[in-house]
């Protein structure tokens, strides 16, 4: 189950941020934020609506480019970076984007396996195996015929881990992964990510207002408040 | 009727881009960008009124018209996203108002009429030659970019962290959509060519239980309506292009009808 230990990238940073700005137009929303994720970490950046939570997660996936500082993913400038099969990634999704989208899970997981995978291509009949086995991780192996707007959020979202899982990453990035979902749901899917990362070592990046979640989950904590990170707690 | 040879032309004009335009369609609906095809058409006219103002080639002067607003569109979405929709409304009025200023100069108006509601029955072979090309280009670019176009039709974000080069995705998927449009301005027309690639994916996505179903079904609807629509203008002496989206409406009322009896068993 550990995917990446021992590999090269298992012994690199997998998120480093240095000194990093970002501004939308004229307005700066971030002021000079470091922060690093260690291998097998785990780091929740915790904050008030528009503190800058969701736009570090997103400069830490390439989605957005600083206006100053620099991004590394596994000791690799952004820029340069190609290996995006080590980077799990579930952004926030409006809901209007899955309400007509005409795809069954195992369709979505198999999509998201292999694409851009560098060095890993896999036959039709394996990919199928390894999104079943993901959509089995996460506990969602007898909806893999179902379509994904027919699922309901908590669904949804596991199926969405497994899309961030499928390809084996070393960090997974969650931007609001509980929002509107119930309290079973937001419990559920907190011990799938608190699995997956006891048992492949995974370093998690999770942004998140709901303070709910961290306790599940442990780590270290950031708080971010106008742009600055505010406090670090262990 | 198919002892006619215009018949047979417009038969395999019709079918091919009723199966195509529909598959284009898919992506375009998904990432909500239907009016991107309403502008395209607009452009392609103002490129049939400038070919025929001109003295070349109708066809080719939309498939430049159209390529040109494809790039411009592209170019804004990249720039400053959020202007996206206003650089397509601007790239649709730009498509009208040179197409109604040059129409004045056109020595034969029914010329720029029949790219408005499409002419599928006077096709020349060289217009039915291009049409198979750029079908054949449409299906190639959709099979070779069919996980990137999926992925990025579910979530552009996501796609773009599993390695998707999602600008170079983008890019080369207008410029088929570009080229569908240009082609499909001659047969069906101008101001139907967005519908189509609109209605017969509403058809799929009623009935589909997968994307790989909601595909074969919208081209599937695609070509009955092109079908249909074309002997129903033969024998009752209507518009093709207008008849064929009726023909296609019609099917969608049929595809709600459908879902609504499967769900109520």
């Amino acid at each position: 189950m550990a995917a990446g230990q021992g590999s090269p990238a298992a012994v690199a940073t997998p998120i480093e941020l240095r000194d990093v700005r970002f501004s939308y137009g004229r307005e700066e929303v971030l002021h000079g934020i470091d922060l690093t994720v260690g291998p097998g970490e785990i780091c929740s950046i915790v904050g008030d609506n528009g503190a800058g939570k969701s736009t570090i997660a997103r400069l830490a996936v390439g989605e957005i480019v600083p206006a100053a500082g620099t991004v590394r993913l596994f000791g690799e400038n952004l820029a340069h970076f190609g290996r995006w099969n080590l980077v799990g990634y579930v952004p926030q999704l409006p809901p209007e984007t899955v309400s007509r989208f005409p795809a069954t899970a195992l369709e979505l997981v198999s999509a998201f396996q292999g694409a851009g995978a560098r060095g890993r291509r896999f036959s039709r009949t394996e990919r199928r195996k390894r999104s079943l086995d993901t959509l089995g991780q996460v506990g969602m192996d007898s909806y893999a015929a179902r379509m994904v707007r027919e699922l309901s959020g908590g669904q949804l979202q596991r199926v969405r881990l497994a899309c961030a899982l499928v390809n084996g990453p070393e960090l997974l990035v969650l931007d609001e992964p509980t929002n509107g979902l119930d309290r079973e749901s937001r419990e559920a899917l907190c011990s799938l990510v608190a699995t997956a990362h006891a048992e492949r070592g995974l370093a998690v990046l999770l942004v998140t207002h709901d303070h709910r979640v961290l306790g599940s989950l442990g780590g270290s904590i950031l708080l971010v408040e106008d742009g600055r990170i505010a406090r670090r707690e262990a | 009727m198919l002892e006619y040879a215009f018949m047979q032309r417009g038969l395999l004009a019709g079918l091919l881009l009723g199966a195509v335009i529909p598959l284009v369609g898919m992506t375009v609906v998904q990432r909500r960008l239907s009016m991107i095809g309403d502008a395209l058409s607009h452009a392609s006219l103002a490129g049939v009124a400038t070919g025929l103002v001109g003295g070349v080639s109708p066809v080719a002067g939309a498939i430049v018209a159209c390529l040109v607003g494809a790039l411009c569109i592209e170019g804004v979405r990249r720039r400053v996203r959020e202007q996206s929709e206003l650089a397509v409304a601007i790239i649709l009025a730009a498509g009208v108002g040179i197409a109604g200023v040059l129409s004045g100069f056109v020595p034969n108006a029914s010329g720029l009429n029949s790219y408005l509601f499409g002419s599928i029955l006077t096709m020349s072979n060289v217009e039915v030659t291009t049409i198979i090309a750029v079908c054949a280009v449409a299906v190639v670019a959709c099979y070779a970019l069919r996980r990137s176009l999926f992925l990025m039709s579910f979530d552009e974000r996501q796609a773009r962290t599993v390695g998707v080069p999602v600008g170079a995705v983008n890019l080369a998927f207008m410029v088929v959509v570009a080229l569908i449009v240009a082609v499909a301005s001659r047969t069906v027309g101008s101001l139907i060519v967005s519908s189509m690639m609109a209605v017969p994916v509403a058809c799929g996505l009623e009935l589909a239980r997968s994307w790989r179903q909601a595909c074969l079904l919208s081209s599937i609807a695609g070509v009955l309506a092109s079908a249909l629509g074309l002997v129903a203008s033969y024998y009752l002496g209507l518009r093709p292009g207008g008849t064929i989206v009726l023909v296609a409406i019609a099917l969608l009322l049929v595809a709600f009808a459908v879902r609504r009896l499967v769900r109520g068993a």
